[in-house]
């Protein structure tokens, strides 16, 4: 038998094992199999596996799916709408800006024209101005600081916390909808821009410290799907960053709603120290000036920049969930 | 915001009204669509990548993206070839990229095939003893057979999931592979015993 017939005869077992032979297909394959005992065994053959592939039992869909699809696409709606608002809201304010442009040319225009007929008026024949004494005599006296005391200090919209939150998981998918949902419950799916790649997903959150820490809250049940948890904060030195293993709850609220970077940064070798070593931080100590009775650390000293009310301010806070493969 | 209920009642619904309904931003025929072939989806994208995490993800991204561009559905298709369509894609792509990020030892795939006749060969003939172990041992054949179309060549173990497994008509695989009908059957044809010569020893 050439190659060219086998292909050709084992369509045929295909066709006629789909119903999609001919009649006249069938007769041929029929008398094909009776002088070739292998196209008669491969026919067999083809005949068992299609059954077994009928057979094989068929898997049902993950529960929660339908929430989680359901989740997505309100998440998505929000930012169109967002996306929508910001588009408008960017005509108007063009539109806005050549009707201010149009008024003061023409307030400006006449007002030109006046400056020029008064400066006409105001020259001298010999081409120099009128000399006329500077009242008070501000800019003759050149003052070197002058230009340096008017820069203002700006208002600090961010509190120090600038973090990692790492979540290590062999349930990744799992996981990520967790995640998913407990963004989405502290209403912050606006915020929360995810970046997905095969094994590692991040959700990038700016929000206000109080809303950080319910999410914080709403993540303590993952902890039992995740085989490791770490805080990754920006360390003492500049560039450095430093790890806190199994970050406790407490300590995350510390680090959110500290006001001070220095006793930010203080506060986050102190866990990661103690965290490694397996201490307490929490636990009483009365000759620590930082922690209050309740194991909060004590308010920091305001600063002039964050005299004011640090729910009023954002945090950072990237939350990572990476797959653990197995070897 | 609530945007989807359940009503399975609903689900009796033809495709056609439910995604007019969709287009008109009707949530509960969306809940309807999703449920209605949720479980097809999963089980179509899970034997071609074969693994449970990303099947999950595939077919709720495959939703997403469905319902995000229903407006744009003209109905030139049918909407079921449409979303299997959507679904392929997004796997294959997924595959793909996978493919690459962790490239497979072929050897050790030789390898691997050599013992898995081997096991087969000594599966099917236990089995046909009928001994009392016989459907532990039936469950440890199906799973053998779902490894080995993993083993396939990407084309051939679609081609081979949309018809044995999904059961689709020649004409819904040319559809959402975007083939020729003629392509369908010899590509079909070769799948199958691609497939057979994994399973050699147990088939014959």
């Amino acid at each position: 038998m050439n190659e060219e017939h086998k292909i050709d005869a084992d369509e045929l077992i295909s066709l006629y094992l789909d119903g999609q032979a001919t009649q006249r297909q069938k007769t041929e394959l029929k008398r094909l199999m009776v002088h070739d005992a292998a196209l008669l065994d491969r026919f067999k053959a083809l005949k068992r596996q299609t059954a077994v592939l009928n057979a094989l039992p068929v898997e049902t869909a993950p529960a929660g799916l339908l929430d989680e699809i359901r989740s997505e696409m309100e998440r998505k709606m929000i930012l169109n709408n967002f996306a929508d608002n910001t588009k408008i809201s960017a005509a108007t304010t063009h539109l806005f800006a050549r009707r201010l442009m149009a008024s003061a040319a023409m307030v400006l225009l006449p007002l030109g024209l006046l400056a020029l007929v008064v400066f006409q008026i105001v020259k001298r024949p010999s081409g120099g101005l009128v000399d006329y004494e500077p009242i008070g005599g501000f800019a003759a006296q050149g003052d070197p600081s002058a230009g340096t005391d008017t820069a203002s200090v700006g208002l600090v919209d961010e509190l120090p916390f600038n973090g990692v939150l790492v979540l290590k998981t062999d349930e990744y998918s799992s996981v990520n909808t967790t995640v998913k949902q407990a963004i989405d419950k502290q209403g912050l799916m606006a915020q929360a821009f995810p970046e997905r790649t095969v094994n590692v997903t991040r959700f990038y959150i700016t929000a206000p410290p109080k809303k950080v820490a319910g999410l914080m809250d709403s993540l303590a049940a993952v902890r039992s799907q995740c085989r490791g948890v770490a805080l990754q904060v920006p360390g003492p030195e500049d560039g450095a960053m430093t790890e806190i293993v199994d970050p406790q709850a407490k300590q995350i609220a510390a680090l959110l709603f500290e006001d001070s970077p220095q006793l930010y940064r203080r506060l986050a070798t102190r866990y990661a120290e103690a965290n490694q070593k397996g201490d307490s931080v929490f636990a009483k100590n009365e000759g620590d000036p930082e922690l209050d009775e309740t194991g909060y650390p004590a308010p920091s000293i305001p600063t002039l920049a964050g005299n004011y009310d640090v729910q009023d301010r954002t945090v950072q806070l990237t939350i990572q969930v990476e797959r653990i493969t197995e070897e | 915001m609530e945007i989807f209920h359940k009503h399975k009642d609903n689900i009796s619904l033809d495709d056609e009204t439910l995604v007019r309904q969709c287009q008109h931003g009707d949530p509960e025929a969306m809940s309807c669509l999703i449920v209605k072939y949720q479980d097809r989806i999963y089980n179509t994208i899970l034997k071609i990548c074969t693994n449970r995490d990303d099947a999950a993800e595939l077919t709720q991204d495959t939703f997403v993206k469905v319902l995000e561009s229903i407006h744009t559905f003209r109905g030139k298709s049918s909407f079921y070839t449409w979303l299997f369509r959507v679904a392929v894609n997004l796997t294959l792509n997924h595959c793909r990229r996978r493919f690459k990020l962790s490239p497979v030892s072929l050897d050790a795939t030789n390898e691997n095939l050599e013992k898995q006749r081997e096991r087969l060969g000594s599966i099917l003939a236990d089995s046909e003893k009928n001994d009392p172990a016989r459907i532990v041992q039936q469950k440890e054949l199906l799973q053998r057979v779902i490894d080995s179309i993993g083993q396939l060549q990407e084309e051939y173990r679609t081609i081979l999931v949309l018809r044995d497994i999904e059961q689709m008509s020649y004409e819904e695989i040319a559809q959402v592979l975007d083939i020729e009908l003629g392509t369908v059957k010899s590509r079909l044809s070769r799948a199958r015993m691609a497939l057979r010569d994994l399973l050699e020893t147990v088939l014959t």
